[in-house]
């Protein structure tokens, strides 16, 4: 029973938050306000599942914001009447954009051996850069209004949209759910990060496994750009500033472990929500936007302090 | 290149597996220089050297970990390389390391079967199947156990339940050639009497063992043959009946 509750509680504390501030506040429990609490978590909570599975893996990934910003950017440019691709692909395009930046990171970690930290935050830069050459520093928009559907702000079949991005987040979430605790590769990913000594005695091509996972995270980064993109319904080029920690941040608050091992995708996307509910009820009750980022850094520490703790008591960590 | 050596009889079989004249640099330093080794089918051969013998590479070497740099290696008489981890698995070669290579954080069921889960239909795994099986071979083939069910975290096992783990997967996967890297060397002296003569008892199932160790007193108890490194050479080859265990401590002391 404490197992289970340990397990799932990132959702434990996802449900009494929204419980204690919708007693609270009327304006939250609003079916309009929770709806585009739910849209605006999904961009945070697929760069989350990507990073989770890294995180898991013993790795980090600091470019995906502005790898999620490529993304965007390449997908809006290529729906613009300039190229005027069709917009499924050049969704599909942003969504490649981001899987290459990711496989490069995988190539770079476990190939030429550079330390996540430095792969990643590399990338991040040369992502940053691309960004804005291919939006030559300005947003780009224009785009033809079916490039708007994905991200959920705007009416389809005289419905409102919403629930495209939500619907797209929780599929995602079914899919690397199953991937993690029903296939071989996700044991494979737990053991690289749990032990990657003992994986590669074990016989699992810990190196492919790390490609793997980073080609992932690039490609959901990717994908959440293009959704992000998709709802504010403009390429911008600075749409990816800090959000490599929101995601990383998320996976915490989530219940992944920075030292590996550990993780699950739908705590990643609950802690995106928390975040998210958090600034939700920031905003509602008028408390400044800097506010929020203390409160959100605070949490984060505390989650990792505790983390630390729990590991020292089981022995796991050794000093 | 590679010369016969000429106290070996005609008639011998041919070896599981042999190294001839192997060498292998870690760049400037050599561990090991012109090795000549053999495993016979269905023997127990103890590995025995000091620290920096080269046993640790030589296991290496076995288990498909490092390349060797010159030299060759045969199974049953056929020449074959042996690039990565997978290559020595599909020769039933299994190294059985005292921890390292559990993880710690998964359950019993879980490390048994790493790196080798059954799957099903479109790619996923048969968690049934995998735990009835990890208590089938948990149950009759390691009676060190106390193990009371897969689902128990390696964590919390004791060293001689991790090496049972360990051994029940080279076991459970036909393995033909067990690899024990110091296979006493963190177990009770109750574990170790029961690691013993498990090894005895799949050597009359045919399983050939491999034994390093620095306890010259449980390698000869156990083992048919024993080869002593030194500096990277063999420094000595012999079976049971040519030597005592007063003549072997002199060599490996003297190392």
């Amino acid at each position: 029973m404490r197992k289970l509750l340990a397990r799932h509680s990132p959702l434990l504390i996802l449900a009494a938050l929204s419980l204690a501030i919708s007693m609270v506040s009327p304006d939250f429990r609003q079916l309009g306000n929770l709806q585009s609490v739910l849209m605006r978590t999904c961009v945070i909570a697929i760069m989350a599942i990507g990073q989770t599975l890294v995180i898991i893996a013993g790795g980090i990934d600091l470019s995906v914001g502005q790898v999620a910003a490529l993304g965007g950017v390449v997908s809006a440019r290529l729906a613009q009447p300039g190229f005027g691709w069709p917009v499924a692909a050049a969704i599909v395009a942003g969504t490649g954009a981001g899987a290459v930046c990711g496989l490069i990171n995988g190539l770079l970690v476990a190939r030429a051996k550079v330390p996540p930290f430095i792969a990643t935050l590399g990338m991040m830069m040369a992502a940053r850069g691309f960004v804005f050459l291919i939006s030559e520093g300005q947003t780009v928009s224009g785009m033809p209004k079916a490039f708007n559907i994905l991200g959920g702000s705007v009416r389809v079949w005289g419905l409102a949209g919403w629930w495209i991005p939500v619907l797209a987040t929780a599929v995602l979430c079914l899919i690397f759910t199953t991937l993690l605790t029903l296939t071989p590769l996700g044991r494979r990913i737990f053991a690289t990060g749990g032990n990657p000594v003992g994986a590669r005695m074990s016989g699992i091509p810990v190196d492919r496994v790390r490609i793997i996972v980073f080609t992932l995270c690039g490609l959901t980064a990717g994908f959440a750009g293009c959704l992000l993109a998709s709802r504010t319904g403009v390429g911008d080029p600075s749409s990816g500033q800090g959000r490599e920690l929101d995601a990383i941040a998320a996976c915490v608050i989530g219940g992944a472990s920075l030292m590996g091992g550990e993780g699950t995708v739908i705590g990643a996307a609950a802690g995106a929500l928390i975040m998210e509910v958090l600034v939700n009820i920031c905003n509602l009750m008028d408390v400044k936007n800097y506010w929020q980022d203390v409160m959100v850094g605070t949490i984060v520490v505390a989650l990792v302090s505790y983390d630390v703790w729990r590991r020292r008591r089981s022995g796991l960590l050794r000093e | 290149m590679a010369v016969e050596r000429s106290e070996q009889p005609e008639a011998a079989p041919v070896p599981l597996i042999e190294l001839r004249q192997v060498t292998k640099d870690y760049g400037p330093i050599r561990a090991l220089c012109k090795v000549d080794f053999q495993i016979r089918e269905g023997e127990v051969l103890a590995l025995l050297g000091d620290n920096g013998a080269g046993k640790s590479t030589l296991i290496k070497i076995l288990s498909g970990i490092v390349p060797i740099t010159t030299g060759e290696i045969r199974y049953r008489g056929e020449p074959v390389q042996l690039r990565s981890r997978q290559d020595s698995t599909n020769l039933g070669i299994e190294t059985i390391y005292q921890d390292i290579a559990l993880v710690d954080d998964m359950d019993v069921m879980r490390n048994i079967f790493l790196g080798r889960e059954e799957t099903g239909r479109f790619g996923l795994m048969r968690i049934g199947s995998m735990r009835r099986k990890a208590m089938e071979v948990l149950e009759h083939t390691v009676g060190i156990s106390g193990i009371k069910s897969p689902e128990q975290m390696v964590r919390g096992l004791s060293g001689g339940q991790k090496q049972a783990v360990a051994l029940a997967r080279a076991v459970y996967f036909k393995n033909k050639i067990l690899l024990f890297d110091e296979p006493t060397s963190a177990l009770s002296v109750r574990e170790t009497n029961k690691t013993l003569e498990y090894i005895l008892e799949l050597k009359h199932e045919g399983v050939s063992s491999v034994l390093v160790t620095h306890n010259i007193y449980h390698a000869y108890k156990t083992a048919d043959r024993f080869v002593v490194l030194s500096h990277g050479r063999v420094l000595l080859e012999a079976d049971k009946a040519d030597t005592d265990i007063e003549g072997l401590t002199r060599v490996v002391v003297n190392t």
